[in-house]
């Protein structure tokens, strides 16, 4: 969806999200001759709205909590892969790698 | 059972516009699902909060509520997506990767710290090699005393294996670098090789002490001797007092296996009285005089009759 659309969707107005994008909390898809929102900026969107307009938290803090967020997900990746991997290998494997890490027993 | 939008944001029935802002700010701020991506059930519990919001900080809406016009089921609010549903555009190439998480991992030389710091799947990924895993059986003296010796391996190569003296059954030598090759120029992994040791004829291991068995003659036992017995590093003179039970063991310090911090432990002999390998006329005749002049009960205190 291009801006309009967005901010009907969302029902805020244009320079809101122009500061949104600004912020770098949105980054849209910008190789077409005009930028694209996807499904993952809106519900990225609808987080910061509610923050902003429900939840009393400024500027600076959602500057914050978006920043936080994109770590975590980008570590919970890291972790999901690690698992992945961890699953592939062979019981002895599994229960070397468990017991180093002070889980098993 | 109805539900409650007072009991759900915690606050009484009298509570000011502003007393419900705040409740429902702290609860949506601990159970908002974006801030909570691991926790399946923050989504159900949210909708709650917002539900109950939705209704109470609408005068109207809270005034129709308390009437009883209205429930909370008015407020309903449709399913929606979460940002955390989306959380792939988190992934490594997506437009919201930040790896800022792992920045400390990458300064290290531990092997992971490539697989963390990684920004996209460019190719230029360095991975460490993997371990491999060998297990082979070594002779008692071996382990005890420490030997060189070779591993074939699967692929038919020899690994030249150094085991180190004292080693115990069932433990495992690393031998760094000896794993799969790296990729994209990564570290080599390690081989990991399981020691089973093989039982010896005569010793038995018992931690860092050496346990045997070792027969003597009647002769020997009566009137002790001077005798030869193995020990893990050879043979030495060995003396036995006049008079030595079967049983009796004898402690020969530091003829035990090598310990980690420096020392011996000990060789515990077991004294096995043998009688000759066949009947002695003479020795049995003089054990009949003998035993007659000497009432012996070596079972008493067993608690049975004679």
């Amino acid at each position: 969806m291009n801006e309009v659309e967005f901010c009907l969707k969302l029902e805020i107005d244009a320079p809101a999200l122009a500061v949104w994008v600004e912020q770098g909390w949105l980054i849209p898809d910008k190789t077409g001759p005009e930028a694209q929102f996807r499904d993952a900026d809106f519900a990225r969107g609808r987080l910061i709205l509610e923050m902003t307009r429900d939840m009393g938290v400024n500027e600076a803090g959602v500057d914050l909590v978006m920043e936080l967020v994109d770590q975590l997900h980008s570590l919970r990746r890291t972790m999901r892969d690690l698992t992945a991997a961890l699953c592939r290998q062979d019981e002895e494997t599994q229960f070397k790698i468990l017991r180093s890490v002070g889980r098993s027993e | 059972m109805s539900r409650d939008p007072y009991y759900i944001l915690g606050v009484k029935r009298d509570a000011t516009q502003k007393d419900i802002q705040s409740a429902f700010r702290k609860l949506a701020k601990k159970h908002h699902p974006d801030l909570n991506p691991g926790d399946s059930p923050a989504e159900e519990r949210f909708k709650e909060i917002s539900t109950a919001y939705e209704l109470l900080s609408d005068e109207q809406k809270r005034a129709r509520f308390d009437r009883g016009e209205i429930d909370m089921s008015g407020a309903e609010q449709a399913p929606r997506d979460y940002y955390r549903d989306y959380a792939s555009a988190s992934d490594p190439g997506g437009p919201y990767h930040n790896s800022a998480g792992f920045a400390d991992f990458g300064e290290t030389e531990d092997p992971f710290s490539a697989f963390f710091s990684r920004r996209t799947y460019d190719g230029r990924f360095r991975s460490r090699g993997q371990d491999r895993y060998f297990s082979m059986a070594v002779d008692f003296l071996d382990a005890v005393n420490g030997a060189k010796t070779q591993v074939r391996l699967p692929d038919g190569t020899a690994l030249d294996v150094q085991i180190p003296v004292g080693t115990r059954d069932g433990q495992t030598l690393r031998l760094s670098g000896k794993g799969e090759s790296g990729i994209g120029g990564g570290a080599p992994g390690d081989a990991f090789i399981e020691v089973h040791v093989r039982p010896h004829r005569f010793f038995e291991r018992d931690g860092d002490d050496i346990r045997l068995d070792l027969p003597i003659s009647l002769g020997e036992a009566v009137l002790g001797a001077k005798i030869r017995a193995p020990t893990p590093t050879g043979p030495v003179t060995l003396t036995v007092p006049p008079h030595s039970n079967s049983g009796k063991i004898l402690r020969l310090k530091g003829k035990g296996v090598p310990k980690q911090g420096g020392g011996r432990g000990d060789l515990f002999v077991t004294l096995k009285i043998v009688l000759p390998d066949s009947a002695d006329p003479r020795l049995t005749a003089f054990m009949k005089e003998w035993s007659e002049a000497n009432r012996q009960d070596p079972r008493k205190g067993m608690g049975i009759a004679p």
